[in-house]
């Protein structure tokens, strides 16, 4: 059976009349990559927090590799490593040197300490930036060297706040096959973003929170499988009037039918020939069109299902 | 020593300032040590009078008329009344005595001749009254004797001769106690901005809310995090001192190799350490590093222009000294102010500086305590 790394059982956090975290209850397991999912404000900070003993939670337990987490769980920790949203490092201090402080919170052997801040610097691809100060680096570069230094002491079991936002795709590409290579090296990662690109490629295992609560959880085809869609056809074109858009409405399996005066979207709810119906509806009543195209529902619908937002609201 | 490393390294990083804080308190201590200190030195002078002797020949007021010439400066005027009425209103003289004709025969005679003056109403005129006056009585005193003119004027002579002769038994050297004085009062100015701007600074990136979370993550006791950035900032405060006290033996080593010096050395290292614990308690409040800046010229400059560092405590207004008991400068330089002009040392002198170096560390007591409540705070809130 697959080992629990992390046990969290209806944990609830309150700010005075606000639940921020409602009877959240979830398991993370051994080298597995979980993606915390949810948009701003519903509580997958506050989770993170709570975790790693940041925050002091209302009620509920939380267990890491089988004890409890407490602020002086030192022995924990140490097998703890965070990356934040925002870049947390010494605007004095190089590169190399800022590696070497954070990873020197977890390991005081010297000679350990610069074979793990070369692995550190290899897998965040920062060989040529060393003697750099953090001013001097790209917002990319950043976003590496902030990863580096959550990394450096070899965690295993590694929180991911956002690391990715607002980095160039380059940047980004090099942090996910980094995150990646981490894993694979035996990490577990927990990973939250509102990029549902990035869960799809990465995660496993996603958790979709909202408000507090989880509202679904599984792999990112099971979650697909909770949308009442199973298909979704756009078409580019012109001029198309209501009374065509009200017949389109009706074709059998359609769910929606949507035209914003460049795009028609028609979704569906089952069938195999749909995007065959739409062609052969278009060429019978002279309807012009460029492009026509099939899709596959992504997370964002699904959490637009269940939630009735968008993820990234 | 992780955390101690990356003390120095910041501070390292920020050496450029420590330079030019070291920099200003070497240029302004030589510069001031150019100047003499004037404190103890007295010179006569000759205030600029006219006398009008209209009883030429009468032995008493030749005698009065050289009594003056001896101990002012008699000028002539020429050109009538006007003339000297200018002199008096433009200040070319200060007095004018006017010995009237008969003057010497009717004192001989018993009655009281008037003397007429006209002053300008100074510090000068006011010293020439005096002279005048003590002349005067002593004239009267010996009148009374029934004294004849030959022995009054000669018993007058003998009176007005009489000095005291003052010795000087001070020891102090007060040139070299000045410039001592001088650089450890504006050592205050340099002392609090190198601690207070390089303390603030660099702990406000140890405090930064991300790498503070970063920290408390860490599997590093926070406990000995927090000691460990103590004693790095405690090596500091003491590494400004020794380099200020090393520069001050540099500066007035003659003053620094006594006695006297070890109490400006170890007033020195108490205020260092209330400026420290003082750097600690901003860096509590101040979580940017634009807002360190403004926050040393405030602190450093503000309580050196309030507290006497840049100008004599003596020449400041009494409700600016008084408002400047609530800084710590305040007692560091007025501890220094009184072993410049201290005349001997001894358990009774020095108590008022063992009141100031006191007061200091209450100072410190009360920064340390604000420093610890604050941080508590926070942590409640985080």
């Amino acid at each position: 059976m697959t080992k629990k790394i992390i046990e969290v059982t209806d944990l609830t956090k309150e700010y005075k009349q606000l639940k921020a975290v409602d009877q959240l209850s979830f398991d993370v397991y051994d080298k597995e990559i979980l993606g915390l999912l949810g948009p701003n404000g519903s509580g997958k900070s506050t989770t993170i927090n709570c975790i790693l003993s940041l925050l002091k939670y209302s009620s509920g337990s939380i267990k890491i590799f089988g004890e409890e987490m407490k602020p002086d769980s030192y022995e924990i920790k140490r097998k703890l490593g965070v990356i934040f949203q925002d870049v947390a490092v010494f605007q004095e201090l190089t590169v190399y040197d800022n590696i070497d402080y954070f990873c020197g919170l977890y390991i005081s052997e010297k000679k350990q300490r610069r074979e793990y801040i070369k692995d550190a610097i290899e897998l965040t691809g920062l060989e040529d930036y060393q003697k750099f100060y953090p001013r001097q680096l790209s917002g990319g570069l950043l976003r590496r060297l902030n990863i580096a230094c959550g990394i450096a002491h070899k965690p295993k079991l590694i929180f991911l706040d956002e690391p990715t936002v607002a980095v160039d795709p380059q940047s980004r590409n090099n942090i996910l096959e980094g995150i990646r290579k981490l894993r694979d090296g035996g990490a577990t990662i927990v990973y939250t973003t509102h990029y549902m690109e990035e869960v799809e490629q990465l995660c496993d295992r996603i958790i979709i929170i909202d408000k507090g609560k989880i509202i679904a959880s599984g792999t990112s085809d099971s979650l697909k499988e909770l949308a009442k869609i199973e298909e979704k056809i756009t078409v580019e074109i012109k001029g198309l009037s209501d009374e065509i858009l009200k017949r389109i409405e009706t074709f059998p399996n359609a769910a929606a039918a949507e035209y914003d005066g460049e795009r028609l979207t028609v979704s569906y709810r089952s069938g195999s020939a749909n995007i065959g119906d739409i062609i052969d509806f278009m060429r019978d009543n002279n309807l012009r069109y460029t492009k026509i195209y099939s899709e596959r529902p992504t997370l964002n619908d699904v959490f637009l299902e269940l939630t009735g937002k968008e993820l990234r609201d | 020593m992780t955390v101690f490393n990356a003390f120095l390294k910041v501070i390292r990083k920020n050496i450029g300032t420590i330079i030019i804080y070291t920099l200003i308190l070497i240029i302004f201590s030589a510069a001031t040590m150019q100047s003499p200190d004037s404190s103890g030195q007295y010179t006569s002078e000759k205030q600029d009078i006219l006398i009008i002797n209209n009883d030429k020949g009468s032995a008493l007021s030749d005698h009065l008329e050289e009594y003056l010439k001896a101990n002012t400066n008699a000028v002539e005027i020429t050109g009538g009344e006007d003339a000297i009425k200018d002199a008096l209103f433009y200040r070319e003289i200060v007095y004018i005595v006017n010995i009237p004709k008969g003057y010497g025969s009717s004192v001989m005679a018993g009655r009281t001749p008037s003397i007429e003056v006209q002053t300008t109403e100074s510090y000068g005129s006011a010293l020439v009254d005096m002279m005048l006056t003590r002349y005067l009585k002593l004239q009267n005193v010996y009148l009374q004797s029934g004294a004849d003119e030959h022995t009054m004027i000669h018993s007058i002579d003998s009176a007005l001769d009489d000095k005291t002769n003052v010795e000087m038994i001070s020891q102090l050297d007060t040139d070299s106690l000045s410039q001592a004085t001088r650089f450890f009062d504006f050592s205050a100015y340099n002392v609090t901005a190198c601690i207070v701007f390089i303390i603030c600074l660099v702990l406000s990136s140890f405090n930064d809310i991300d790498v503070r979370k970063r920290t408390l993550i860490s599997s590093t006791d926070i406990k000995k995090y927090h000691l460990y950035l103590l004693t790095a900032c405690c090596s500091y405060a003491l590494a400004v001192w020794a380099f200020f006290s090393v520069l001050s033996y540099i500066m007035v080593g003659d003053v620094i190799l006594t006695p006297r010096g070890g109490i400006y050395i170890l007033n020195s290292l108490v205020f260092s350490l209330t400026v420290l614990s003082m750097a600690y308690f901003l860096s509590t409040i101040i979580h940017t590093k634009t807002a360190v800046t403004g926050i040393v010229n405030v602190v450093a400059l503000g309580s050196a222009f309030l507290c006497g560092a840049f100008v004599p405590a003596e020449f400041l207004p009494e409700w600016v000294l008084k408002a400047a008991h609530i800084l710590p400068a305040y007692w560091f330089i007025n501890s220094n102010d009184l072993l410049g002009s201290m005349e001997t040392l001894s358990v009774e002198t020095l108590k008022p500086i063992l009141v100031n170096m006191a007061a200091l560390l209450l100072f410190l007591l009360l920064f340390v305590t604000a420093s610890i409540i604050i941080s508590r705070k926070k942590q409640k809130i985080a």
